[in-house]
């Protein structure tokens, strides 16, 4: 379970956002993106294909705003552990991305909490952050999690 | 009906097993992803000695990548544009070079206020089934045939 947790950490970080971006989503970045998971769906990978679909152009997958959070966020200061590692990660798609689009980024801390299991103590560190496109229009919704142990 | 439907909700029911659906990826494709990501090339996701010197094994798949083989295997499935919620939680290290199960198993169905929803739950793992690199939930929203 979940609790509150015990070691200092800058709690002034909430309820503050920070901005980032913006971010181009060329279709150079589509095509890398998608030959290097092997997404190979035409409307992915063809802007034609995704014209004819309805879209404005070759659309992003939809945990492409992911690669845009990029370790830009506030180090929290916490005092506990060495090493961490991405413990999570939750993507909530509301609009498409197209090739084209320019994003921001609005991210806030979220949530700080200890679990304690067989491997002993390890502290969630949680972002949230939201994509908009160039039309001020909420195109995803990121959160990722990050560990941090003993 | 979308242009690009694969799956209608009709033809899902609760309980329905998807999959594995097999997967690999090369240090070629990590290097690229980490390319697009800032992360550029030799780090820990692909270099040997980089992954040694932060504690691993070898190198590993980033955790967003791996998110990105789910979601594709998802599209797969079900078609592109379908996916509403995607949350993974990252159990172990996904290697690099071996063969990645995806399964999806459904586990809740619903039509309310005009959307036909399905919720998955997910699994990726190696050759030991019971022991996942990844475990999460997608919720999917599909259209209907009617």
């Amino acid at each position: 379970m979940p609790t509150a947790i015990d070691y200092e950490y800058d709690h002034s970080l909430y309820g503050v956002e920070h901005e980032s971006g913006p971010f181009d989503v060329t279709p150079e970045i589509i095509a890398t993106y998608t030959r290097s998971v092997g997404e190979d769906n035409p409307i992915f990978t063809d802007a034609d294909a995704a014209r004819a679909a309805g879209y404005g152009n070759v659309v992003a997958p939809p945990t492409m705003c992911a690669l845009f959070e990029r370790g830009e966020l506030p180090d929290i200061k916490l005092q506990f552990g060495r090493r961490q590692f991405h413990g999570g990660q939750r993507v909530e798609p509301r609009a498409p991305v197209v090739a084209g689009d320019r994003l921001t980024a609005s991210s806030h801390l979220k949530d700080v909490y200890t679990k304690t299991g067989r491997s002993g103590t390890m502290v969630h560190v949680v972002w949230e952050t939201t994509f908009r496109n160039q039309d001020g229009t909420v195109v995803a919704e990121v959160q990722r999690s990050q560990v941090v142990r003993e | 009906m979308p242009a690009t439907a694969k799956l209608y909700f009709e033809d899902t029911e609760l309980g329905d097993e998807i999959g594995p659906i097999i997967l690999s990826v090369t240090d070629e494709q990590v290097i690229d992803f980490c390319s697009l990501w800032g992360n550029p090339h030799p780090n820990r996701f692909t270099d040997q000695a980089e992954a040694e010197r932060v504690g691993l094994d070898a190198p590993i798949v980033p955790g967003i990548m791996s998110m990105a083989l789910v979601s594709r295997a998802l599209t797969d499935w079900a078609g592109p544009g379908v996916v509403s919620d995607l949350d993974l939680v990252f159990r172990g290290s996904v290697p690099h070079n071996q063969p990645l199960h995806v399964a999806f198993q459904i586990s809740d169905t619903s039509q309310q206020d005009g959307l036909n929803q399905v919720q998955c739950d997910i699994t990726m793992t190696g050759p030991v089934p019971d022991r996942p690199y990844i475990i999460g939930t997608a919720l999917l929203t599909l259209p209907s045939r009617e």
